[in-house]
């Protein structure tokens, strides 16, 4: 009973139509949440923390480096489990969600090699630094921009989905690699500032608006990756009843 | 505020140049991320829109036609 409603919800999830409509409400609380805890933590990070007792008010470029490098690794664990998904039960969905993640990981994670350089340079005294960390998230932005490449020279929709899915999961090898970096090295990299069991080594003033700022961050995810998803549901559905049905709606309204 | 007044929090004591960067850097991409993903949505929905009435317009001259004839 449970696993035939399981099943049901499953194929559901995997129909362009049912995503579609679903997530027109998702994308306007994803959009206002992201927008309401970025200005938030903003403002807190940047005016209100007080600043490192060794790092001074450098430790602040932490709220944008720390939430963009943990997203940074979540799009593209999204991509590997969607390529899973997509190539084991052949979803269309998912190869829709793999290409929604892509260009979004792929500036996050230049946004995070750069912030960490700019943190780099007050810090440790240079720009750039071949540590464990810095090295193995400079693969995974050339993982997003292998899969980008790919996706751009396959014009076949069938195989291009099923190259990037395979690219996609294969390279998740990488983010255990960037977790445990800082271990398995000697590094200038300082230990995760966060953990879900562990207590975080630093004071709730501190650590609190790197909180709002990880949950914007990912808010702002779930806004850009949903609205990508419903265009390219849009653009591959477009001769569909249904597509027909919700642009008469929209122009009516 | 942690700073006492806004010049001290411009130049955040020596880090002024590395925090402002990379919070610019950060405020770029979010936008650039916002506004290529928001576009592209509506500039499809406008183009659907576009389809379905040139469609329409086709299905009602097609009618007009066949009063006609």
């Amino acid at each position: 009973m449970l696993s035939a409603s399981f099943k049901r919800l499953w194929h559901k999830l995997g129909s362009p139509r049912w995503f579609f409509a679903l997530t027109e409400s998702w994308v306007k609380v994803a959009g206002w949440s992201a927008l309401v805890l970025l200005v938030w933590g903003t403002i807190w990070g940047l005016g209100f923390a007080p600043a490192d007792y060794q790092q001074g008010n450098s430790f602040r470029i932490m709220y944008v480096h720390v939430p963009a490098a943990m997203l940074a690794q979540s799009l593209y664990i999204g991509m590997g489990v969607a390529g899973f998904i997509g190539l084991v039960w052949r979803m269309k969905l998912t190869d829709v969600a793999i290409s929604a993640c892509l260009p979004l990981g792929m500036v996050i994670t230049a946004l995070a090699l750069f912030s960490g350089s700019v943190w780099g340079r007050p810090t440790w005294g240079s720009w750039w630094e071949w540590d464990g960390r810095t090295v193995s998230t400079l693969v995974l932005f050339f993982l997003y921009v292998g899969i980008y490449a790919l996706r751009e020279a396959i014009a076949d929709q069938e195989l291009r989905a099923r190259a990037s899915a395979l690219i996609a999961m294969v390279g998740t090898i990488n983010i255990p690699i960037i977790k445990y970096s800082v271990e398995w090295w000697n590094t200038l990299h300082q230990p995760a500032s966060f953990g879900l069991t562990q207590k975080p080594a630093m004071p709730s003033e501190m650590w609190l608006p790197l909180l709002v700022m990880v949950l914007g961050f990912y808010a702002f995810a779930g806004f850009v990756v949903l609205v990508r998803m419903r265009t390219e549901i849009l653009n591959r559905e477009m001769g569909a009843r249904w597509v027909r049905d919700w642009v008469q709606a929209r122009s009516e309204r | 505020m942690y700073f006492d007044s806004f010049g001290d929090l411009l130049q955040m004591g020596k880090h002024g140049f590395y925090v402002w960067t990379a919070y610019g850097a950060t405020g770029l991409v979010l936008l650039i991320s916002w506004l290529s993903a928001r576009g592209a949505f509506v500039k499809t929905a406008q183009r659907l829109q576009q389809q379905a009435e040139l469609a329409q317009r086709g299905d009602q001259s097609a009618q007009h036609r066949g009063d006609h004839t």
